[in-house]
């Protein structure tokens, strides 16, 4: 018997049945994924301090250094509001390097030990990518958060950072994190270990450097409009268009909800790509 | 006991062997190397002094910068191949059983990356002088001379990465390489601007940039090709690679005794 609001609707006993045995299943699933996430979590803590060294500290203190203080004296003649344009993008590669730590471990799972065939047996391998997706952005995003804040304090001089929005920031770096998560998760489906160099070379480094790490989307459309156009294809453009209105502000970036929209929906897509490759690279019928 | 016409032909041979491999990889090499040239030729050719970055850094930045990055790329990848070797394969256990001095193999690990690394890099480095046009500036230095000091970055490089590859261990090369070693060295380095520009803004800190082998490397690169007064004299860049390149070769003795020497 089922109660919604002031109705009652009877139901034969067998649909009742399968309704709980239904629940069971579904607190169940719930409880495996849970515990891949436990697991995929303590895995990564044995590297905790190495990833907290190098991501959140060597890189923002080396990148204040260089780009945040020398830079904007020495390229921008000290104009603070530029160089906090230019530092702004420079998250990107501490970003894009610890997701393809997280995410890759797939790739060489897939070639070597399969631990994957284990764990498709458990859980729907649809909702195993969905969690280490999750996992990875998570974590990337707790490893970046220092990166602004870090900045904040030892560059304020030096760069404009007066107008931060800290909430919007965060939501961009998170779905920028889910979104590079997704993106290298297909990668990881999709390649094989001795393309991984390729790959960065190829792939990552011109989305990288083309997507704004130094060049915001405006310089670029100034510069060659097809080129911009172009580049509205480039996910990081997204991810650092975000962050550059999160810090700057201003009507020559795009707008934030823009931003946010095409992250999101650059994770569902990539998601979903990357169910549908690893469904080829598993299933052998 | 070898003779030195031994030792010869198996370097000789060994080197065949590696150039064999690098004719297969090259293709790939080369359009790695084109996307890098491409993208540095637009972005501190083109857009970098669209925001406001001085049109005269152009040239010292692609030099010291992208030259440099590229290299050391190159050279992440050869040592990478090596760290995996000495975790995994074991190859170099089949080089050691050679009728070769040990100091004749290491010098054909060098020698094999400065040949690959020469071959790859060297049309690149013209491509984007083409490329870059009149953005590049005069070329005030001699082409002797800026192969010389080539030649020395070769070689610093190629024994800074050995090196590491016999330093660190596998799983600490592939997680910290960059972020403790690459880039702390590119960022305390002249890469991104050039030395006078940073004393000019730091000027008691940029001393602690004479400490840096890779400020000599790249204002020597700079001051043989470019000439000028804008670059750290080549009187002192010569002697500081000649020191770096010293001290590289004692770190790879410590780490090849520590890698390999099982007493």
């Amino acid at each position: 018997m089922v109660f919604t609001n002031n109705w009652i609707r009877y139901e034969p006993y067998s649909a009742q049945v399968s309704k709980g045995k239904h629940m069971k299943k579904l607190l169940q699933t719930i409880q495996v994924f849970l515990q891949f996430f436990y697991r995929d979590l303590y895995v990564h803590t044995q590297q905790l301090p190495a990833h907290l060294i190098n991501y959140s500290i060597i890189y923002p203190t080396l990148y204040i250094f260089a780009f945040a203080f020398l830079q904007t004296e020495i390229y921008f003649g000290g104009q603070t509001q530029v160089g906090a344009t230019v530092f702004s993008g420079t998250c990107l590669v501490p970003l894009l390097v610890m997701v393809f730590h997280i995410t890759f471990d797939l790739l060489f799972d897939l070639e070597k030990n399969r631990h994957i065939d284990f764990q498709i047996t458990v859980l729907d391998p649809r909702l195993i990518l969905i969690e280490q997706i999750l996992f990875a952005s998570f974590f990337t995003f707790l490893i970046m958060i220092p990166f602004f804040p870090l900045a904040r304090i030892f560059a304020s001089s030096y760069i404009d950072l007066s107008n931060i929005s800290w909430s919007s920031l965060f939501i961009i770096l998170y779905l920028g994190s889910l979104c590079a998560a997704a993106y290298h998760k297909l990668a990881a489906v999709l390649l094989t270990v001795q393309k991984i160099s390729m790959f960065w070379t190829r792939v990552n480094h011109i989305l990288l450097v083309l997507g704004g790490f130094w060049i915001p989307l405006h310089i670029v459309r100034q510069f060659s409009p097809t080129l911009g156009f172009l580049l509205r294809f480039n996910p990081v453009v997204y991810l650092t268009e975000g962050l550059r209105q999160s810090v700057v502000g201003g009507s020559q970036f795009l707008p934030l909800w823009q931003c946010a929209t095409a992250l999101f929906i650059l994770s569902i897509i990539f998601t979903l790509l990357c169910f549908y490759f690893f469904k080829r690279r598993v299933d052998h019928i | 006991m070898n003779t030195l016409i031994d030792n010869i032909t198996i370097f000789r041979a060994l080197l065949a062997r590696d150039m064999k491999v690098l004719k297969s990889r090259l293709s790939d090499l080369v359009i790695d190397g084109l996307i890098l040239v491409s993208i540095t030729v637009l972005i501190f050719g083109n857009l970098l002094p669209l925001l406001g970055m001085p049109i005269t850094l152009i040239a010292p930045l692609f030099l010291g910068n992208s030259l440099s990055f590229f290299l050391a790329s190159l050279g992440y990848n050869c040592a990478m191949r090596m760290v995996y070797d000495l975790k995994f394969n074991r190859f170099i256990d089949y080089f050691l059983t050679l009728p070769l001095p040990k100091s004749w193999l290491f010098t054909y690990y060098l020698t094999s990356f400065m040949i690959e690394s020469a071959i790859v890099t060297l049309p690149l480095v013209v491509l984007g002088i083409i490329a870059l046009g009149s953005n590049f500036g005069p070329i005030n230095g001699t082409i002797f001379m800026f192969m010389c000091v080539y030649f020395c970055a070769l070689l610093f490089w190629s024994l800074f990465f050995l090196g590491s590859s016999f330093m660190y261990s596998f799983q600490w090369f592939k997680s910290n390489m960059w972020a403790r070693r690459i880039m702390p060295l590119f960022i305390f380095g002249p890469a991104f601007f050039t030395f006078k520009t940073i004393r000019s803004v730091i000027p008691i800190f940029s001393k602690l940039y004479w400490l840096n082998p890779l400020t000599y490397v790249i204002e020597g690169l700079r001051a043989s090709l470019l000439g000028g007064p804008d670059y750290v004299s080549l009187t002192i860049c010569v002697p500081g690679i000649f020191v770096a390149i010293v001290l590289m070769c004692i770190r790879l003795r410590y780490g090849i005794y520590k890698q390999l020497d099982p007493v």
